[in-house]
């Protein structure tokens, strides 16, 4: 499965009806370049977070043996992500998590305003979110427990806004698929109109 | 009764009122305005001392008005040249303030870990640059930057690094073969969608 962030926004976008003529240049010679559709102010605008790498380190895609950045690089098993650079994390899954496999968090300088905690596939347990709460309140930093899919797409909203943001990522066991993926493998196969 | 009293008096002391003011206002000297008590006592008590008071007001003194000859102004450099130097600093004040304009027009760099890093850091801490060049270290050569050496480098504490050490590493960069296409690294490479730009629009 692939997460995919979109973001609308309404930009105040202003731009010339028509490109500048010059003395010598005849009316009909100037090159048609813009649509029909409405290109003045209020223009309603896409931005597609994965697909630009000037916002920093984005997570792409996930799978069972890790996980796909904005730059095309794949990372097997847990991870660690910062705004411009990843770690490899040493744990086999969310139990593992406590205070010693979170020690390098509330060790950094300037202190992170948000750590991002993704632990798999599953809801995160009451008393897992306690625990961690409880610990990193010590170290007033704010911490978001989340399964991986929704903390990826928070991860990547946070660092589109330049904020100082860490997560820690586990790769889901179990995937769940809808009927929008497998139309999206049979397109990625050929195999649309055949029946299995 | 009284009301009708009122009434014919008022209509008695209004009977030609507009000539008689007329006639008032055409006199070349107004009649002057009555004095206090206190000025007229004060008049009598100035003419028993000087009997000529009048007179003396009338005529100019010549005595005072040769001392208003003798005032004069004069001028002198050192004045002149303090006043040109305070406009000459008003108007380089002037020229620097109206020039709000910036020296610079390139747009500064993005930071390279994507946060301001600070000059001062409080023991006990690191910077994520310092972060990943121990783990770095670490990871390369173990024998020549042990946990205790990285403790004493970074003032950080010793247990602390070890499990820096132990929970966190670098990746190994591996380019998977052209021929040999490994299958889990790149089966899941689908197209993304793509901003289109305004110019590639039907006219």
């Amino acid at each position: 499965m692939i997460a995919r962030t979109l973001r609308t926004v309404g930009r105040q976008g202003r731009n010339l009806l028509l490109p500048r003529i010059t003395a010598c240049r005849p009316l009909h010679a100037i090159p048609a370049n813009f649509s029909k559709a409405y290109d003045h102010d209020g223009k309603t605008k896409v931005t597609i977070f994965n697909t630009e790498t000037d916002l920093g380190l984005m997570v792409t895609g996930y799978s069972q043996y890790g996980f796909r950045l904005n730059n095309d690089m794949v990372l097997i098993g847990p991870i660690s992500v910062f705004p411009r650079s990843v770690l490899s994390w040493n744990v086999n899954s969310f139990e593992d998590i406590n205070e010693d496999s979170l020690s390098l968090f509330p060790t950094l300088e300037p202190k992170i305003d948000v750590l991002i905690i993704g632990i798999g596939d599953q809801a995160p347990p009451p008393a897992l979110s306690k625990r961690i709460i409880e610990f990193m309140k010590k170290y007033k930093i704010n911490v978001e427990i989340l399964r991986t899919e929704q903390a990826c797409a928070t991860f990547n909203f946070l660092n589109a806004e330049n904020r100082m943001v860490a997560c820690a990522l586990i790769p889901p066991l179990h995937l769940s698929y809808n009927e929008n993926d497998i139309l999206q493998a049979k397109l990625r196969k050929k195999e649309l109109y055949e029946t299995e | 009764m009284g009301q009708v009293v009122s009434m014919v008096a008022r209509r008695a002391n209004r009977f030609n009122v507009e000539n008689r003011a007329h006639r008032v206002l055409e006199r070349e000297k107004p009649t002057p305005a009555p004095k206090f008590d206190s000025n007229l006592r004060d008049m009598e008590r100035t003419l028993e001392l000087d009997p000529k008071f009048v007179d003396k007001l009338n005529m100019k003194d010549s005595s005072l008005d040769g001392r208003l000859k003798d005032v004069y102004v004069t001028s002198q450099d050192r004045f002149i040249k303090r006043v040109q130097e305070r406009q000459a600093a008003e108007a380089a004040a002037d020229n620097v303030e109206q020039r709000p304009l910036p020296l610079e027009r390139k747009t500064p760099d993005d930071f390279e870990y994507g946060y301001l890093e600070p000059n001062r850091i409080s023991p006990g801490h690191c910077t994520l640059r310092q972060a990943l060049k121990f783990i770095n270290d670490h990871q390369l050569d173990p024998e020549s930057w042990p946990a205790k050496k990285i403790a004493n480098e970074y003032k950080l504490k010793e247990p602390l690094v070890e499990n820096i050490l132990h929970y966190f590493k670098t990746f190994n960069m591996y380019i998977p073969d052209q021929k040999y296409k490994d299958t889990m690294l790149t089966q899941a490479t689908q197209p993304l969608l793509r901003v289109k730009s305004s110019s590639e629009g039907n006219p």
